[in-house]
């Protein structure tokens, strides 16, 4: 079962984090960050990249400026959660198109989303790049949808609002 | 739960079959996840049933032999089967085919992979030695990895491998990785402690491993376990036709070589002490050059003892050499450290003043220890120090009074630092087999101060030994502790902890309760995590008042508690009163 994922830049700055376990209080949260982009950040290229943290496994893979770290109990699957890492990403590169840890910044809803479609309760639930995209746009035509009435309907309220004082 | 089954593998099957599926394909393996998960779910639906039916072994196998393991998704799958058929018990030829999938991962270029392989292998090992063994090579290479976490692997599973038949060559390999991660001190420190445990465990014979923990030695200097030195010191002792050998092998490896191990040292001044009066050959020109050695040894608990077994060759040595030692004895004299100089001082008195018969018994050649090679982790530890000081106590009974001065000197100097009943410095601790007190020991008839030890728990494989000191006996500082020991009532204890299982424990903890009628002062534990099969220990002492004693029996209750390897805590508790009657 997966923890929590957590993404972070280089300079440890936590972009997202996502956690599927009630056993951390708040404060604990941000002291188990700190100490997780401390070692993920100081570790060399060439090492591998799990690594041990208190009782779980961290799995980790660098992409560009970003740290993408998943946690995993110490059953789990290594390599899976190193694909799963790369699933995301691949879901996040083809929403984004040419993904940066900006468009992370700016649209962090849309990245939540996407983790949401992927992973459920710490459980890999869909694993169709394809079919997350689609409920990704669905989403965001409902969005749109929902948007473009509230504006018809307010220039429509003003419109009636003229013709009645006039 | 067995229904599931044939759906299960219909699926799987399924999945292996289909054809190029562009939702779910990923490296050119049809939804790895789902084949993962699948056989996680296969493996946990299984776990119960001893016997496999021949479906189930079908399916693994085709997965073993038909997936792709050039690319991580596919590996993943593979990584999986093999777990599963590891869980499973079978017939060997299922799980060979795993061993081997896992032998092919070793040569794969990603560090990743050759992690979970060596993961998977170091949980497999005791149940597939064999199979495992043929992989041996490529586990060796994976001991030059840059990475340190793949080398602690291969390094833990290289452990598990060894046997009767391979140490010669397996440790010498690890010697020479032993040279190679010399900028490393942890992991070479491991390396060490791996190769004298082995060595212990499995020496074909004993100049074979005294070579070899010499070796240990000389390369990585003072991070070799005391627990190893102190062995050798016993194996020593206890093969006389060795002894000789040995002095000669130690003292050409210490004059020869600009050496900085320090252990090294030590047991050469030991040995060239011990039994320098066999060395008959070259007397003369042996003892000139110990003088030389003695100069450029930096160490000054190494002159100390180096001094100590002087004087007990000293015994059949001409005039000119008696003087030389009398003048470096001198030298300590007003040495700043105390230990120094009491010895220093102690043994001129002895070599002036003691009558022929003293020196000689003091001097004899002391007798082998009595150590059993299982239990050389504890006792060997502990017995020393039960017996170590009170010689020096006595000896000031038997010489004369200006002795004693200079002992109550020294013991103004030395009862003013905190004097603990076990020494946690094993450098300042002189040697545990140290032959200078022993005799004089004998010569006191104090062997009945040796309590024994009592395993005080054990149970799902993690057990608590407790240790006993006299109090009045341990101490660095001679004749203060003495007169403690007098109280009755008081006994100190030393817990050590163990954990042979196959896993390590975390989060380890031990308490003690005492009844009213006792007092208790405990210190903290020396650590919390205890290594699987039983590679380390953990320590902690505590100190027990009986106020009603001989009236009242020596009762604890103890608990303890730690993690376990699923993350369970796991609290247990004991009550301990079988303690031996003259703790």
């Amino acid at each position: 079962m997966i923890r929590f994922v957590v993404l972070q830049n280089r300079q440890g700055k936590t972009r997202l984090a996502k956690w599927f376990i009630p056993d951390f209080t708040q404060k604990e949260k941000q002291k188990a960050l700190r100490e997780i982009g401390h070692m993920v950040t100081s570790r060399e290229k060439n090492k591998c990249n799990f690594l041990q943290w208190r009782e779980y496994t961290l799995v980790y893979k660098r992409y560009a400026s970003l740290y993408f770290v998943m946690c995993i109990g110490d059953k789990d699957n290594e390599i899976l959660a190193m694909e799963l890492i790369h699933q995301y990403v691949e879901v996040l590169d083809s929403y984004f198109g040419n993904v940066c840890e900006l468009d992370l910044i700016f649209n962090f809803d849309k990245a939540h989303y996407m983790l949401d479609e992927i992973v459920l309760a710490g459980q890999i639930q869909e694993t169709s790049k394809r079919e997350v995209i689609r409920v990704m746009k669905q989403q965001d035509d409902l969005e749109q949808k929902i948007n473009d009435e509230k504006k018809q309907s307010a220039s429509f309220r003003k419109k009636y609002i003229n013709d009645i004082f006039q | 739960m067995r229904k599931y089954i044939p759906n299960i593998l219909s699926r799987l099957n399924l999945l292996l079959r289909s054809s190029y599926d562009p939702d779910h394909d990923i490296g050119g393996v049809t939804d790895p996840f789902l084949q993962v998960h699948l056989l996680t779910l296969l493996r946990t639906v299984t776990h119960t049933d001893k016997k496999m039916s021949e479906d189930v072994m079908d399916t693994l196998t085709q997965i073993a032999t038909n997936t792709e393991s050039n690319k991580n998704p596919g590996n993943s799958v593979l990584y999986e089967c093999v777990r599963t058929i590891m869980c499973i018990e079978t017939q060997s030829p299922v799980h060979r085919l795993a061993i081997n999938i896992l032998g092919k991962f070793l040569l794969n270029r990603d560090n990743n992979i050759r992690y979970v392989a060596l993961n998977a292998l170091c949980n497999a090992v005791t149940a597939n030695n064999d199979a495992i063994q043929r992989h041996r090579n490529q586990i060796k290479e994976c001991l030059k990895d840059a990475d340190i976490t793949i080398r602690t692997r291969a390094l833990d599973l290289i452990y598990a491998l060894t046997n009767e038949e391979n140490i010669v060559d397996l440790v010498q390999d690890l010697l020479k990785f032993c040279d190679m991660s010399s900028n490393e001190p942890e992991f070479q420190q491991d390396l060490a402690a791996k190769i004298c445990m082995v060595v212990e465990r499995y020496a074909p014979n004993s100049r074979w491993h005294i070579d070899t923990v010499t070796q240990v030695m000389a390369k990585v200097g003072s991070l070799v376990m005391e627990d190893a030195i102190t062995s050798l010191y016993v194996i020593i002792a206890r093969t006389p036709e060795l002894q000789m050998y040995s002095t000669y092998k130690l003292f050409a490896m210490v004059s020869q070589e600009e050496l900085n191990s320090d252990p090294l040292r030590r047991l050469c001044a030991w040995c060239i002490g011990e039994y320098g009066t066999k060395l008959t050959t070259v007397e003369g020109a042996q003892e000139a050059r110990i003088d030389e050695n003695i100069r450029y040894v930096p160490f000054t608990q190494q002159q100390v003892l180096d001094c100590l077994k002087k004087i007990i060759e000293h015994t059949s040595s001409s005039e000119t050499t008696k003087a030389v030692i009398e003048e470096l004895l001198k030298k300590y004299n007003d040495s700043v450290a105390v230990e120094l100089q009491q010895r220093s001082v102690e043994f001129t008195e002895l070599l002036q003043k003691a009558t022929n018969t003293v020196k000689q018994e003091v001097l004899k050649a002391m007798p082998a220890p009595q150590v059993q090679f299982e239990d050389t982790k504890s006792e060997s530890k502990e017995v020393p120090s039960e017996d170590e000081k009170p010689p020096v106590a006595h000896e000031s009974d038997s010489e004369s009074e200006s002795t004693e001065k200079q002992q109550t000197d020294s013991k103004k100097i030395s009862s003013t630092k905190e004097s603990p009943i076990f020494p946690d410095n094993p450098i300042v601790q002189p040697k545990p087999v140290d032959p200078f007190p022993d005799l004089i020991s004998n010569l006191n008839n104090n062997q009945q101060d040796i309590i024994p030890s009592i395993v005080a728990f054990n149970k799902n494989g993690v057990d608590v030994t407790f240790h006993f000191a006299k109090l009045g006996y341990s101490s660095s500082s001679s004749l203060v502790t003495l007169q403690i020991s007098n109280q009755l009532g008081i006994t100190q204890v030393n817990a050590v902890f163990r954990n042979i299982n196959a896993f390590s424990i975390n989060d380890f903890s031990f308490m003690v309760a005492v009844p009213k009628y006792m007092a208790l002062e405990i210190q903290p534990s020396t650590g919390k995590q205890l290594l699987a099969l039983g590679q380390n220990y953990q320590s902690q002492r505590f100190r027990l008042t009986n106020h009603f004693h001989g009236q009242k029996p020596l009762v604890i209750k103890i608990q303890i508690s730690y993690t376990d390897q699923t993350g369970n805590k796991v609290v247990e508790t004991a009550q301990v009163a079988n303690f031996p009657p003259n703790c």
